[in-house]
């Protein structure tokens, strides 16, 4: 006879094994999503059919208002503060994730959001704040090192580690990205969401931000949106297109953003070879 | 065509510069009125005019003073917002962070109403329910009859001012795994001064209502028809300001109607004070 503890390990293991064997961080099955806007429901996302692979960074690419957000936003349940309605399945490492306790979820898979956003305290608390009241540290020491360590990492320790009990929103915009990305990283997330992080930045913050992904990349899997094709060049190993709530295609970096089989990919990506400025524009 | 429209510019300049000019005046004339004669007694006085009792005699040349009356007032007020400032602010989170469900769209529907109608009503719900029951004329259900002003005032504007934060400060914290509860705290954070400010604002808006407190008071009768319009005071009850005021407006002893101005100066002193508080919070709002 087994007791309740052997049937969780057992749940547990057949989880890891589930997720091992399917090599998939997150498989998406019927997905739709519809939200209200200004009295009018949006389909946001229409039958998404999908698997997103664990270790790898993983880029979400289409045109604004194509629902990638909304994608990213549904992974972590964050879309159900907006009252969206949600029909299909979403399994996170085999898990149901519509039947897992949000706020663990969220602390598993965080996000982190377009607009850089700092918490209205210093930049020290920034980190702390979350580390205290969702994982529960106590210790001063190992606040410490959680702050310092996550800060390394977001490539923002040398130009705040004199100022770490000043307000946070005196930071740069580039800053305050980096660290919304430190405060993230902090909490030992298993997945990184990242939704457009330098669509508001100058490009040498682009730069540093890219570079913080890619040195995260070793630690954590990373699902990231961005309208720039240029930048899914640069960051990803895996790519899912979006059009109009619907995923086009899927595959492999190299295979989806060079040898496009779809048309309507093919389209997108040839406005980009045109005139990559004025792509943006039209992105 | 340029003189053309030169000349209603300098028109319509002229015209609210009056306007504004003759608000002004009448302003100052109001204030300098109230500080004018409600000084007499303290500079005839001194500090007794604000704790001494009213001098009721005709024949003493003494006033006496507003004291047992602020105090009565800061009880009534102090109560009032002890009980209504922590309900209206909990209600405001929940319209906020409810806005779709059916209880908060009746609660704002309801709320609004409760702020545009009449105080005085709120006055004789109270007296009706409680002080005709009781026979008592407490201070709390003065106190109670002013929370029917307060709460609604601080639940819809603590909704108003938390609306205004950016979607994404809320998004961060629910992203992040934050309960409702600390992500509420993060967001009331954010916008606390402008939440005190609005507090303090409401604080000033109940220490100058007088419709509910006459009635619950109970003295409406009394001042209208008793001894105090025809007969020289024997001795006043320990009312709010406001009420004294409206007694004192009344009365036929001109000392106890220059102490009417004194009690007008207390409340416009205090309620100047708290807009200065308000004022000075909300000019160093951080734009987040």
């Amino acid at each position: 006879m087994y007791n309740t503890y052997d049937i969780t390990i057992f749940k547990g293991a057949s989880r890891v094994l589930l997720g091992v064997i399917e090599d998939s961080l997150f498989t998406i099955e019927n997905l739709n999503v519809w939200y209200r806007q200004k009295n009018r429901i949006v389909h946001a996302l229409k039958d998404v059919t999908v698997k997103i692979p664990a270790r790898k960074l993983t880029v979400i690419i289409g045109r604004s208002g194509s629902g990638k957000s909304t994608f990213l936003r549904t992974l972590n349940r964050v879309v159900e503060m907006y009252n969206a309605k949600i029909s299909g399945k979403i399994l996170y490492k085999g898990q149901n994730i519509f039947k897992m306790n949000p706020q663990v979820l969220r602390s598993r898979v965080v996000m982190v959001l377009q607009r850089p956003i700092a918490l209205p305290m210093s930049i020290y608390d920034n980190i702390a704040y979350p580390l205290k009241s969702i994982k529960k540290v106590k210790d001063k020491r190992e606040i410490d090192r959680k702050v310092e360590e996550a800060l390394r990492l977001a490539n923002l320790w040398n130009e705040v580690k004199d100022r770490l009990h000043h307000p946070a929103t005196q930071l740069s915009g580039g800053q305050i990205q980096r660290l919304a990305i430190a405060r993230a990283i902090a909490l030992d997330p298993e997945v990184l969401l990242l939704d457009e992080p330098t669509a508001h930045l100058d490009p040498e913050s682009t730069r540093y931000i890219e570079s913080t992904i890619l040195k995260l990349r070793e630690k954590v899997d990373i699902v990231f949106v961005t309208h720039s094709i240029e930048q899914a060049r640069r960051l990803a190993e895996y790519v899912i297109y979006f059009e109009d709530g619907k995923v086009i295609e899927e595959g492999e970096a190299e295979e989806v953003l060079e040898r496009p089989k779809t048309e309507r990919l093919r389209r997108f990506l040839s406005v980009f070879e045109r005139e990559p400025e004025e792509a943006e524009v039209i992105v | 065509m340029v003189r053309k429209y030169r000349a209603r510019d300098l028109a319509l300049g002229i015209l609210v510069s009056v306007a504004s000019g003759l608000i002004l005046a009448l302003v100052l004339w109001m204030l300098g009125s109230i500080f004018y004669y409600g000084s007499i007694p303290i500079i005839r006085e001194g500090l007794k005019a604000l704790i001494a009792s009213p001098n009721t005699s005709p024949e003493s040349p003494q006033y006496g003073g507003v004291g047992p009356l602020i105090y009565s007032t800061l009880i009534i007020v102090g109560a009032c917002v002890l009980i209504g400032l922590p309900l209206g602010f909990l209600t405001g989170l929940y319209l906020y962070e409810y806005p779709t469900s059916r209880l908060s769209s009746i609660a704002r529907r309801l709320l609004e109403v409760l702020v545009e109608a009449p105080t005085v009503c709120y006055g004789l719900v109270i007296y009706l329910t409680f002080v005709l029951a009781i026979k008592e004329k407490l201070a709390l259900f003065a106190a109670l009859s002013l929370l029917f002003i307060i709460v609604p005032y601080v639940a819809i504007q603590t909704c108003d001012i938390l609306s205004t934060l950016p979607p994404e400060l809320k998004e961060t914290c629910i992203s992040l795994g934050l309960s409702r509860w600390k992500t509420l705290k993060v967001l009331s954070r954010a916008a606390w001064r402008a939440l005190v400010a609005n507090m303090m604002i409401s604080v000033a808006k109940v220490l100058g209502e007088t419709g509910p407190l006459l009635i619950v008071a109970h003295v409406t009768v009394d001042i209208a028809w008793g001894p105090w319009v025809y007969h020289p005071l024997t001795s006043i009850e320990p009312v709010p300001l406001t009420v004294f005021i409206y007694a004192a407006a009344l009365s036929a002893l001109h000392k106890i109607v220059i102490l009417g101005w004194l009690a007008c100066l207390v409340l416009t002193g205090m309620a100047f004070g708290l807009f200065i508080i308000a004022r000075v919070l909300t000019r160093t709002i951080e734009i987040l």
